[in-house]
């Protein structure tokens, strides 16, 4: 081992933290580019990243620019309900597939890993074929449900995925005990086992809107009748030469938010650790 | 808790609905030559597996493979060390690494995307030509999904024993040996995970091929998009379900070398 104060285990140290600095950059580029974009004059021509002065122009056309606001809106309406209904289905249907035999169990694991191994293409073409197929029963189905039908598909598995795992860590006489001390089943089930596996739930529910929110591949298949969300909006936009640089402000107020939540968080937490000591 | 069993039969219906029917569909749609989805005009017909003898489709998946396998080599080459020097530095911090790690993934992968193609077409870099080459499209893939790759390696790491490597240094190993022998294979399963995650999205994606490649590096992921767009819905299934049986197939012989490796 190294001594931690030697020239050379400096020198190491110091090659260390450049590497990972650089590749934290790659990460954080497009990033630093989104927010400059943001605040710049010309982001909205295809020219180059040119500087053409400041402005705040970009954060007005977020509420003036129709095509954008209304996929913004969009995004988030597809993405809320699809985080509570993809939650509430993924909690119960791990519950079932908890209670099933092994036989059962193994062949309702494979199903379900389907979709999330299954390319994104595939799986998004699959679901358009399906939703032409009943286009004629349901004339309105693509847009708003066949878009948030997908993402509740895709979404799914991976509630799933967090809270089946805690369920099976669950201790079985908790659950009897509840009934023993004269609770029903179902209100046992509502009372001590969901509660106790609220962090995998909301962690379900985190994944699924983050999934959700960013999704282009599915959401490309199954939008349609103007119903399109923000990756789709971005990506025809600027093929079409129309994109608006509201698209790089949104994106940018977005991350400022998020920041301010996160050190908000952190400031709080270290307060209370300070006091706890 | 065994009484909830039937708490999964919505499920089990909604999954043969939107996995398996839609998987029917296309294999009945492959043996036919329709007008879109339209069955009413449906007439017999192979002329999809006819178009399967065409070279570009090979070309474009083994472009498909390359591109995804050059970038998995360079998410390891640089994700492994990352997750590394965090794991087994002495920071009182390191949940803050973890939160600057997912930070970017909180902007729209399609913005940072055109963040990207503007940055490589602005003067200087522009001069490069690097738009339209597989060398961007690669480059873009691996900043996009590197994170993934970081992700399990950094999880791996933190569980593991850090008394065995003590161990191994008490023995006299020398702390590369230590790290080959010892530090790699345990965290061999991190980075199969991490290799699963990266690789199938940048295989079969079409989004960076398209806007950093400019239509000129063609995936299969492209391939499928210009069959759907031209509405050929009997060759697009077709293409659609070979996609799904290559994955299939690469899951499966990934995880039996996993298992093969644990035994």
């Amino acid at each position: 081992m190294l001594e931690k104060n030697s020239w050379k285990g400096k020198v190491i140290g110091a090659l260390k933290a450049i590497f990972v600095a650089l590749v934290f950059s790659l990460m954080y580029i497009p990033i630093f580019i989104i927010i400059y974009q943001s605040f710049n004059k010309t982001a909205n021509s295809i020219s180059p990243l040119a500087w053409g002065g400041f402005t705040l122009k970009n954060y007005v056309e977020i509420f003036t620019n129709r095509q954008l606001y209304t996929s913004i809106l969009d995004s988030l309406l597809v993405s809320l309900w699809t985080t509570f209904i993809a939650t509430v289905a993924g909690l119960f249907s791990s519950i079932g597939i908890n209670a099933l035999n092994r036989k059962a169990r193994k062949a309702m694991d494979t199903l379900n890993n389907i979709p999330m191994l299954n390319s994104e293409i595939v799986t998004g073409i699959s679901l358009m074929i399906i939703f032409s197929l009943l286009k004629p029963i349901f004339p309105q189905i693509f847009g708003f449900t066949s878009m948030f039908l997908a993402h509740v598909f895709f979404t799914i598995p991976y509630v799933i995925l967090m809270v089946l795992p805690k369920l099976e860590q669950q201790d079985e006489s908790l659950f009897e005990a509840a009934q023993d001390l004269g609770c029903s089943p179902a209100k046992a089930l509502f009372k001590v086992i969901i509660p106790s596996l609220s962090t995998a739930i909301l962690m379900g529910a985190l994944i699924a809107f983050t999934l959700s929110i960013d999704d282009f591949v599915i959401s490309f298949y199954t939008q349609g009748n103007g119903f399109s969300n923000f990756s789709n909006y971005v990506y025809s936009s600027y093929t079409k030469k129309n994109f608006s640089a509201g698209s790089y402000a949104f994106n940018a107020l977005l991350t400022f938010v998020t920041l301010a939540i996160v050190l908000f968080i952190s400031l709080k937490t270290s307060k209370k650790e300070r006091k706890a000591k | 808790m065994k009484r909830f069993k039937n708490l999964a039969i919505p499920y089990l219906v909604w999954l043969i609905l939107l996995v398996v029917v839609p998987l029917l569909v296309m294999f009945v749609l492959t043996f036919m030559s329709t007008n879109g989805t339209d069955l009413t005009t449906a007439i017999f017909s192979i002329d999809s597996y006819k178009r399967m003898l065409d070279p570009s489709i090979y070309k474009a998946l083994w472009n498909s493979l390359y591109v995804a396998g050059i970038t998995v080599i360079i998410c390891i080459l640089l994700g492994y060390p990352v997750a590394y020097f965090i794991s087994f530095s002495h920071l009182k911090n390191k949940k803050l690494f973890l939160l600057l790690l997912i930070l970017p993934m909180w902007s729209n992968s399609m913005l940072r995307i055109v963040s990207w193609l503007r940055l490589l077409s602005t003067e200087g870099l522009a001069a490069l030509n690097l738009v339209g080459t597989d060398a961007a499209v690669i480059f873009v893939t691996v900043t996009t999904y590197l994170p993934f790759m970081i992700f399990p390696i950094y999880t791996v790491l933190e569980k593991l024993d850090r008394s065995l490597l003590e161990a191994s240094a008490d023995l006299g190993v020398p702390s590369f040996k230590t790290f080959f022998k010892v530090t790699v294979p345990l965290s061999l399963s991190g980075v199969s995970s991490g290799v699963l995650m990266v690789f199938l999205p940048a295989a079969t994606g079409f989004a960076i091929s398209q806007t950093i490649g400019q239509g000129k590096v063609r995936l299969i992921g492209n391939l499928l998009q210009s069959v759907f767009e031209k509405n050929n819905y009997n060759f697009g299934s077709l293409l659609s379900i070979f996609v799904s049986v290559m994955i299939l197939a690469l899951v499966a012989a990934f995880s039996l070398f996993g298992k093969r490796r644990e035994n």
